[in-house]
């Protein structure tokens, strides 16, 4: 199951967003959907998980 | 006189959930427009513009208008200095955002057909959406 975290500090109002769930790159989907509403993250960070995807396909490839 | 500010680094992109977050705020009168003036408390027109704006008598005895000015990256709020200080104890803004920010998730879970949890600890509000 997918997930998406949202944190909102009340004391700003800023908020903070973390998908769990999700191989590779497919939630830069997820992505692009709350940045639509929320215009462009000012800091974005990506876990291990992001690049397995593109790393196996590069090992499937040799 | 107390001066506008334009807060350029809060956009709110999407003018529904504007609305909505306002509203949850309570404010509910609003009013929409090409270019429409801002005035002071004494009933004095400001040079600044604004799309979308919450009349003075619906903000408060001693307030000014609020307006949102629309740019590319989305509606800019321009708030006088006393109502930054004043309204809602100083927190107009960061309650502003809260309620959007609130209504972001619940249309994110609406698009993703998921569902929300939500709890509060301190001063953080968290939600979780699954799908």
């Amino acid at each position: 199951m997918k997930q998406i975290e949202f944190e909102i500090d009340t004391k700003t109002g800023e908020l903070k967003v973390h998908t769990r769930g999700f191989k590779g790159k497919s939630c830069l989907d997820v992505h692009k959907l709350i940045e639509a509403l929320i215009g462009q993250a000012a800091e974005t960070a990506y876990t291990p998980e992001f690049y397995q995807q593109a790393t196996q396909q590069a090992k499937a490839g040799q | 006189m107390s001066a506008y500010k334009k807060f350029h680094d809060i956009q709110f992109r999407d003018l529904t959930l504007l609305k909505q977050a306002l509203a949850d705020l309570g404010f509910t009168t609003l009013e929409e427009g090409e270019s429409l003036g801002l005035f002071g408390w004494h009933g004095d027109l400001r040079p600044e513009r604004a799309q979308l704006v919450i009349r003075r008598e619906h903000v408060g005895s001693a307030s000014n208008d609020i307006g949102f000015m629309k740019t590319a990256q989305g509606y800019v709020p321009m708030v006088s200095e006393f109502d930054s200080r004043n309204l809602r104890r100083g927190k107009f803004l960061p309650d502003l955002r809260t309620a959007y920010n609130t209504r972001v998730v619940s249309q994110i879970a609406s698009k993703l057909r998921g569902t929300v949890s939500k709890t509060t600890s301190g001063n953080a509000i968290k939600m979780v959406v699954r799908y």
